[in-house]
């Protein structure tokens, strides 16, 4: 009897709670086309794990569900789903919020998921675990996007795991190559560290206030609290954190090692995708929970992002500058890239934050492009086996011209010349820095620049002005590979002229965290 | 009654003897030990802040870093069994291909 | 911090300083917070409460928020780590180990245990133990450690 009776309270009684109506689900759709094919991967792989005639079909797989995933993200931004009159989406209670910031970033996300891909299976060809490869791709894609709509404190820490474990496997997942495991071992050793310290800082954060809800702390906060102390130091342990994550000083000296030694499509994913990660939700905790209304009086987080806006900026790309591998330097440029990102957040509270934090976003998207078909050029060259100095590109414009175009309007457009969306998305930060009073941000800004123009244009100059080495000759024209590298030119050129697109959408939806 | 500072230094003590770990070992395993501490302070923080506050919002999180801490062992396991396949050691430094 | 060549009790010097400065801001910030009265769970019933906060369930009588989506993304975070785990640490094809020829289960340090266990037993083996499981703090016998152990 009393069996039956707690059977009956155990149907009737408990119900969820919070669990979206089913309409809503249709907002998670790139979420769930991720995970679902990470989990489809699985099984392809479980059928006939040591077929290597499954290549094409795991690849293709892989490659359909990152595209499906982008289209349903353009479709829900374009259809206006979490912006606008409505409001943002909350599901499960606020633990996962869809606005048009989730959204937005999803698109960068399965972008670069897409061409990493794509450019997969031209590097992976004759390597084994490619199953496992194209799966972790896609689970760490899954945990970013989860990371853009984490909604508390709790969902942030378990979606960046989710985000960061399948990325230690993949940097190290060359396990013959010397460099490459040594990369993984780096990059998991201080990403291990800095997630202990975001860990720490959370529990610090919900000493404070109580709450680990975004809105909820907010709430917590807007009256004044008495834990400044505790407070404060679990704000910065929480960035720390995301230092990590971005690449950003002071956690930043694992990115030349990781990328340098990790495939080059898997540098190409983490620079990129995981960098926007990182800043994604970054901007979220930063501008909704500790929102600076409520928190500069007792935890003036601004200044902090300063420095570390200024002093990123500054190491990334005079490290670059002195580097002789281009693979090495680019990772450099990518944490010079995190600096200026950061402006975004150091320029916050001065009136004009859905402008400075638009401008942050747009430039990331741009990023997305240019960077990930850099290291994809890159990849290329591993391909080619042609070597990793300045001076092995010497004269490849006369074997591969259409690459080498690619690779100078990648070059370009990082450095920030009008030849791709990279002069637009800088230039917004520019006026976004001045129009807040930011003077000594805007001027590093434009020295750092003038400095990256240097190193950018070293290796145009060896593409194109250099002869080439008697030894230089390449073997084929790998036809992923040449898709994933001229595609992401052809949108970096494209986002010079098409930027107000991505750019009207971009400042409303960080507006849209302010009001 | 033992006052919430008690937990909160007893964390912030283990804490720290993790990061005093993780700077001074050279053994990957150690590394991993030492990560496993500094999470654990969260977690006493986490249960004690939601005996403070009277919600169960903390003690479920700690559960949730228990369990990441666990597969966060399992993939570092796996990276050091390739340092190791690879350099015969699991010593950090030993792995010295690239600069930081 | 990993690239310093040696350890030695000197060299523990200034991480001990720096763990044991930040212990002391932590707790110059803990003891000067002001915490009020906690507040407790009443005697209210708190692992079926953790249970139903974690599904998301009502009837837990301790507030909470909701952990549901934590626990399908934590689904996720397990799968990834079981594939990364196994795919890092499976063995490659013929059963051999990439890059090493035999296997060796001390951590690498001993191959030439043997030896020692043979003109002392006991000290030797204990310095081996002591070499094996904590290589910082054998004092002043870090040279111990073989350089021509690598692989390859």
């Amino acid at each position: 009897m009393v069996i039956s009776a707690s059977l009956v309270t155990w149907f009737s009684g408990p119900t969820l709670q919070t669990a979206p109506p089913i309409g809503d689900w249709v907002a998670l759709t790139p979420v769930l086309l991720l995970g679902l094919t990470a989990l489809i991967l699985f099984v392809i792989d479980s059928i006939d794990p040591d077929d290597a005639s499954n290549t094409p079909a795991l690849a293709g797989t892989a490659a359909v569900g990152t595209v499906l995933a982008l289209g349903a993200a353009v479709v829900l931004l374009a259809a206006g789903i979490g912006q606008g009159q409505g409001g943002a989406l909350r599901l499960y209670g606020g633990q996962l919020i869809v606005d048009g910031m989730a959204l937005f970033f999803t698109v960068i996300f399965t972008s670069v998921a897409t061409l990493v891909i794509v450019a997969s299976y031209d590097y992976l060809a004759d390597r084994v675990y490619q199953a496992e490869y194209y799966m972790l791709i896609l689970l760490a894609a899954t945990g970013m996007t989860l990371m853009a709509a984490a909604g508390s404190l709790a969902t942030v820490f378990i979606s960046l795991e989710l985000a960061s474990l399948p990325s230690y496997a993949l940097v190290a997942f060359l396990k013959d190559n010397r460099g490459s495991v040594e990369a993984g071992l780096k990059y998991f050793l201080i990403g291990a560290l800095s997630s202990a310290i975001f860990a720490y800082g959370i529990s610090l954060v919900y000493g404070a206030t109580g709450r680990l809800g975004l809105d909820a702390i907010a709430q917590q906060l807007s009256g004044g609290t008495q834990l400044v102390g505790i407070l404060g130091v679990g704000v910065l342990m929480v960035a720390g954190g995301f230092a990590f994550k971005t690449a950003s000083v002071p956690f930043h000296f694992w990115a030349p090692a990781a990328y340098e030694g990790a495939p080059a499509p898997v540098s190409a994913f983490l620079s990129s995708a995981s960098k926007a990660a990182g800043f994604v939700v970054a901007f979220r905790v930063f501008a909704v929970a500790f929102s600076p209304d409520a928190v500069a009086a007792s935890v003036d987080w601004t200044l902090a992002f300063w420095l570390l806006a200024a002093v990123t900026m500054t190491i990334g790309n005079f490290a670059a500058a002195t580097q002789d591998k281009v693979k090495r330097m680019l990772a450099y440029s990518s944490v010079g890239h995190a600096g200026y990102v950061l402006i975004g957040l150091a320029a916050l509270n001065a009136g004009q934050n859905g402008l400075v934090l638009g401008a942050s976003m747009i430039h990331l998207l741009v990023y997305g492009f240019m960077n990930t078909g850099a290291f994809l050029f890159v990849a290329l060259a591993e391909h080619w086996e042609i070597g990793r100095t300045f001076e092995d590109y010497n004269g490849l414009g006369t074997q591969a011209p259409i690459a080498c175009v690619a690779m100078s309007v990648f070059m370009f457009s990082l450095a920030g010349l009008p030849v791709g969306g990279g002069f637009m998305s800088k230039y917004f930060i520019l006026v976004g820095a001045v129009g807040t009073g930011h003077f000594v941000l805007a001027a590093l800004l434009l020295i750092n620049s003038a400095l990256s123009l240097y190193y950018y244009s070293r290796v145009v100059r060896s593409l194109w002005f250099e002869d080439p080495a008697d030894s230089l000759s390449i073997d084929g024209y790998p036809v992923g590979l040449y898709a994933a590298v001229i595609g992401a030119a052809v949108i970096t050129f494209l986002l010079l002229p098409g930027i107000f697109l991505a750019s009207d959408v971009a400042t409303s939806a960080a507006s849209a965290l302010f009001a | 009654m033992v006052a919430v500072q008690y937990y909160l230094l007893l964390s912030g003590a283990i804490f720290c003897i993790g990061l005093f770990g993780i700077l001074t070992r050279r053994n990957a395993l150690f590394f991993l030990m030492s990560v496993e501490l500094m999470l654990n302070a969260a977690n006493i923080n986490l249960v004690a802040f939601s005996f403070q506050y009277g919600n169960l919002t903390g003690q479920v999180f700690s559960l949730f870093i228990t369990a990441l801490a666990a597969a966060e062992v399992a993939v570092g396991i796996g990276i050091i069994l390739v340092l190791y396949r690879n350099f015969g050691d699991v010593d950090v430094t030993k792995a010295t291909t690239l600069r930081w | 911090m990993t690239t310093r060549p040696r350890l030695n009790l000197g060299s523990h010097l200034i991480p001990g300083l720096v763990a044991l400065a930040l212990f002391v801001v932590l707790a110059l910030v803990f003891l000067t917070a002001s915490f009020p009265a906690p507040q407790g769970f009443d005697g209210a019933p708190i692992t079926p409460s953790i249970g139903y906060a974690m599904f998301d369930l009502a009837g837990g009588q301790i507030p909470s928020e909701s952990f549901l989506i934590a626990f399908e993304i934590i689904d996720l975070v397990l799968i990834a780590a079981l594939a990364a785990a196994v795919m890092l640490a499976r063995r490659e094809g013929d059963g051999k180990l990439v890059g090493i020829e035999e296997i060796r289960t001390d951590g690498g340090h001993s191959r030439d245990s043997t030896t020692d266990a043979d003109a002392d037993p006991d000290s030797g083996s204990d310095a081996e133990v002591t070499n094996d499981t904590d290589p910082n703090t054998a004092t002043g016998s870090d040279t111990a450690t073989p350089t021509g152990e690598e692989a390859n």
